[in-house]
Order: C-alpha cells, then sequence, then structure tokens
C-alpha cells in the first residue's frame, strides 16, 4: 500500500483492480467502500459509473456493452453512455452519475462518491422509516 | 432430481412432501402447486384437519340467513339458527346426500331437499318426511337423522371457522397470537368490521399456494408485476419507498407485514378516517395501537388460506390514497384450479362518505375489475402452467431473499418480526408449516 490518493473532492479513492485486467467494451461491477460502481475500460482510458439505473432502482449488469458501445439497463431497457452516463434511450430520464477515475502504477482508483442518503437497504435496519422524498407526489 | 438441498420424489410412486420444502436453504420445488397427489395430500392432511373460514357472522345477520360456502372442498351451509346461533352443516340431505340448499345465500325458515322433499329446520333438525306415515319407528328415527354438523365450529371477532377433525386444538388456540394481529385489523372499533355486501368469486387456473405466497406480504412484487401502475403514478416512485417495515412470523404458519408510509399524519393508522382514530386509540392495546398508528400497509395470511389485505391506494390519478380492508379465501377446486372469494370490511362506524370512498378504492384495485388483481392473476397463472413441466420440475424455486437478517427485538407486537419488509421470511414460514401438517401426526403438537 503506498500514500493514500485522494480524490478532487477529497475522498480516499478505493483500489478496484488493475487497468491490464479491463477488456475493451466490457463492463465490470465494483464496491468502492459503499459504492456499487460499473468499471469500463475506453482506449486508454477509465470510465467509472453508479451501476443503479436510475429508473427503476435496479442493480446495471456486468457484461458486455451493447453493439453501439452503449450500457443496457437488463430491467427495462434504458441505455446510456459510459463515456459520460447521459441517458440514451428511456425509461431511465436521469444520467448515471460519473465517478473520478485514476490510474496509478496500473491500479485503478475510484472515487466511491459521498455517502447516499438512503441506501438500498436502509429498510432492512429496525425501526427505519421511508423519507418524504421517497413518496414523491403519491397521494 | 434434486439441487441446492432439496431432492424431490421421482416421477412415480409416493411423493416424500418433506423433501419438497427447504426452509433453510429457501427453496421450494414446483411440483407441489401442480401435482395431484400433493393435493390430495393436501386435502386429507391439512383441509380437512386445519381449522378453515366459512363465513362473517355479518353475512347472516338474521335468523334464517345462510350462505353456502366449501370446507375442504365439501359444501357447507352456515346458518343463523332462530336461537341467534350460527351453525354449519353439510349441505347435503341425509336421504340421497342431494345438495340441499342450491343457493349461494339467501334466508330460509326451513331447509327442503329438492330430490324427495325432506324437510330440515334452520338448526338442523330433520322436521318433515315426505309421505312420513309410509315409515314404521324403526326405520325412520328423525331425531338421528339431523344435518351433519361441521365437527367443530368457532368464531373469532365475527369470523366463523369450521375444522373436520376432532383431534384439532380448539381455535384459539390454533390462531395463537395471531389474534392479537386480526384485533388490529377488525376489531379496533368498539362495534367492530362487518362484510359490505356479498364477497366476488372468480376462478383462476392456478394453484392456491401462489395465492397465499404472494400474500405472506410479498412486497417487492409490487414495481414488477404492477410497474405498469407504477408508471401511472399510483405507486409511489422510489420502488424502495414500499421496503420498510416488517415482516411477521405471528406464530407457525400464521404471517403477515406492517408497512409504513409516508411520514405525514394522513398516512398514520392504515390512512383510516380521522374521526375513527381516537376510538381506534382506546380500543386497542398499547402494543397494537403503536402498530396500528406506526403503519399504512398489512398484508397477510391466516394459514392455510385465508388472506387479507389493510392497504391505501388510488383508484385513480385524481383520487386521493384511500384505505380498504379485504380478507380473501383462496379455496382449491384441483390441483392447478382455485377459487378466490374475496370480500370488503369495514368499520360499522363508519360514515357513508367513507364507506362509498373504500368500496370504490377497493373495486378499482382488487377484485376481477381491480387493476392490482389482474396483473396478479396473469403472473399465478403463468406460475402455475410453467411448472406442470416435466423438465421445469428438475430445478427447484427460490426463496431466498433477507434470510440473513436477525430478528428485530424491538418490534411491539408477539412472534417474531424481521426487519424490513421485502424478504421472504413470511413465505418460508408459511410452506414450513404446511410441510408440517401433510408430514407429521399431530403437526399442532
Amino acid at each position: 500500500m503506498g500514500d493514500a490518493i485522494l480524490s478532487a473532492e477529497n475522498r480516499l479513492m478505493v483500489h478496484v483492480g488493475d487497468f491490464a485486467e479491463l477488456e475493451e467494451g466490457k463492463l465490470k461491477l465494483v464496491r468502492a467502500a459503499h459504492a456499487r460502481l460499473l468499471v469500463v475500460r475506453i482506449g486508454d482510458g477509465v470510465r467509472a459509473l453508479s451501476a443503479m439505473c436510475t429508473h427503476a432502482r435496479i442493480f446495471l449488469a456486468p457484461g458486455h456493452l451493447t453493439p453501439q458501445g452503449l450500457i443496457e439497463c437488463p430491467m427495462h431497457g434504458a441505455l446510456f453512455s459510459p463515456e459520460d452516463g447521459a441517458v440514451r434511450c428511456a425509461p431511465a430520464t436521469k444520467p448515471l452519475t460519473v465517478h473520478e477515475v485514476r490510474l496509478v502504477g496500473g491500479g485503478v482508483y475510484v472515487d466511491p462518491g459521498p455517502e447516499p442518503e438512503a441506501a438500498p437497504d436502509a429498510s432492512t435496519k429496525p425501526g427505519a422509516r421511508p423519507s418524504a422524498a421517497q413518496w414523491g407526489n403519491w397521494g | 432430481m434434486g439441487q441446492l438441498g432439496v431432492t424431490e420424489g421421482g416421477m412415480t410412486g409416493t411423493i416424500d412432501i418433506a423433501r419438497l420444502v427447504d426452509q433453510e436453504g429457501g427453496h421450494v420445488a414446483r411440483r407441489i402447486y401442480t401435482d395431484p397427489e400433493v393435493f390430495e395430500r393436501e386435502q386429507e392432511s391439512l383441509f380437512r384437519r386445519a381449522w378453515g373460514f366459512l363465513a362473517h357472522e355479518s353475512e347472516v345477520p338474521g335468523a334464517g340467513d345462510y350462505v353456502e360456502r366449501q370446507l375442504a372442498g365439501e359444501p357447507v351451509l352456515v346458518i343463523r339458527g332462530r336461537d341467534g346461533t350460527v351453525r354449519a352443516f353439510l349441505n347435503s340431505c341425509r336421504h340421497r346426500g342431494m345438495r340441499l340448499c342450491r343457493a349461494d345465500r339467501g334466508s330460509a325458515s326451513f331447509l327442503r331437499c329438492p330430490y324427495h322433499g325432506w324437510a330440515y329446520s334452520p338448526e338442523g333438525d330433520l322436521v318433515s318426511v315426505f309421505a312420513e306415515e309410509l315409515y314404521d319407528e324403526a326405520h325412520l328415527d328423525k331425531s338421528a337423522l339431523g344435518l351433519i354438523p361441521v365437527t367443530q365450529l368457532d368464531s373469532y371477532k365475527g369470523f366463523v371457522f369450521g375444522c373436520w377433525s376432532e383431534e384439532t386444538p380448539p381455535l384459539p388456540e390454533f390462531l395463537g397470537n395471531m389474534r392479537f394481529y386480526l384485533d388490529i385489523l377488525v376489531a379496533r372499533t368498539p362495534g367492530g368490521a362487518e362484510m359490505v355486501g356479498p364477497p366476488q368469486c372468480w376462478e383462476v387456473h392456478t394453484n392456491w399456494k401462489f395465492a397465499t405466497d404472494n400474500f405472506t406480504g410479498d412486497n417487492f412484487h409490487l414495481y414488477t408485476a404492477h410497474g405498469s401502475i407504477a408508471e401511472l403514478g399510483l405507486l409511489p416512485p422510489d420502488p424502495m419507498s414500499l421496503a420498510f417495515g416488517n415482516l411477521v412470523q405471528a406464530e407457525r404458519g400464521h404471517v403477515l407485514h406492517v408497512v409504513p408510509g409516508p411520514p405525514i399524519p394522513e398516512a398514520e393508522y392504515f390512512g383510516l378516517p380521522m374521526e375513527l382514530r381516537p376510538a381506534i386509540e382506546e380500543t386497542l392495546s398499547p402494543q397494537q395501537a403503536e402498530i396500528a398508528r406506526g403503519h399504512s400497509f398489512s398484508v397477510g395470511t391466516v394459514f392455510p388460506n385465508l388472506s387479507f389485505m389493510q392497504v391505501m391506494v388510488q383508484g385513480d390519478l385524481r383520487s386521493p390514497p384511500t384505505p380498504f380492508l379485504s380478507f380473501r379465501l383462496w379455496q382449491p377446486t384441483g390441483p392447478t384450479t382455485t377459487k378466490v372469494w374475496s370480500w370488503l370490511m369495514v368499520e360499522k362506524e363508519a360514515s357513508p362518505e367513507y364507506r362509498k370512498a373504500t368500496y370504490e378504492a377497493y373495486v378499482r384495485t382488487f377484485g376481477p375489475s381491480g387493476i392490482f388483481e389482474q396483473d396478479d392473476m396473469e403472473n399465478w397463472e403463468e406460475c402455475t402452467r410453467v411448472n406442470k413441466g416435466a423438465i421445469a420440475q428438475r430445478y427447484n424455486l427460490h426463496h431466498g431473499m433477507a434470510l440473513h437478517l436477525p430478528p428485530d427485538t424491538d418490534f411491539p407486537g408477539p412472534g417474531t418480526a424481521w426487519p424490513g419488509s421485502y424478504g421472504e421470511r413470511t413465505q418460508l414460514c408459511f410452506y414450513g408449516e404446511w410441510k408440517r401438517w401433510l408430514t407429521e401426526e399431530e403437526p399442532w403438537a
């Protein structure tokens, strides 16, 4: 272990694998601290994106990009660009969050991002209650 | 051929029921939903021994009022006598066995057999025989030829249950801690709840256990099975919004979930009208009231096949979320056919406005015309159809969600509660109890 690598937002970046392991066009699902991220090699660079589909809150699957080079959600078929997380096809309307990546000594380091307000498993903490935001305009 | 801890019986011979459910491993063999031999075993070991729901006392309010129901596949007449007592008899004349009463419901001063005219009182006594002067006393003892009573009959808070076995423990013991939770739903005001009108009935090409499986508190099918309803905006936008609360094993196979709604006063007490809430606080115990106050939804099953749903729904985009309470009976009519009975319940103290609102919310979302019900039936019928397959039956079904979580010891109700309402604990409690009844001499022991 060398010195801690800090992200632009001053968070500890997490080693999630080595660049040499990454295949062009192939998505890898990784855990970085509290975050689950999709990591994909594009040419000499690496992108890391939030692995949670912004539509129906399902984890995106590891595997290959579509023939068009996009990330496809296995549940409803939303498409996202691996370059910047932008939505390329409904039903998603919000982009995937892009996480900072650094390549240091052949290793891939990613910024896990801020702790989410409500983790997917927040509902399983005894006594936990849903937030008003989760209910949107219902009712 | 088995996998992951379950080994099924062969294609011929007697099925080893014990191996069809792996409660620890979270697996269930597909043939429990399709096999004629399993169906026969269920009728014999479960439905002819367990307490089964027959009717609610509010369905037969006056002397001579009756409804026809089924208990373990046999027709039963539930009728109120002139003495005010509700009784239940096999709906069969002692002469030739004719189905004595052929209406779903009605009111009668006497029950006269359509075949040869033997007539019975609402209390079940044989009172008149055609051409009675042609029998001598040795060949006609009318006092011994009354209608055949259901072996054990009892009611809990107006719910009349019957049992064909003398050995099964009494109803209060059978229900156990489930009574605590039933009270929160049906005995939360001084007057209690009553059925609204006759039940809706329909036939589904599914095994009854697909219905109970869903009604043990399956909250995590909402955003896929009912995805189109979510997209209309009739469910909250976050698919995890309904994942909170608890899964509860009240007692053995009696299970439910309780789920909080949005953090607003309107969603407390299952969204029931404000004017009923002081009475609820006074009627329930502090622990029961705490559960009512903190939750908007509860779905569960009284083992084996009486389920309930206390939910808030929007009947359409312009209507506010409105609560309703429905009880359903999943009556097996064959290995892959089920007759569904669905009742709406409402507090006797409810205002006419609330009665109308809850009725509309119910019929728009559940029952044969309900938008949710359509989705469920489609899934259960397709599950059943596919699970009949010999190839399909080589592979078991998965019930493994949230099994790693320890019980939530702070939950105020009796039984065992686990945190979160997305999980398959309650399903496995149901299947475990199902297995006990099919394999044990005294499953209640």
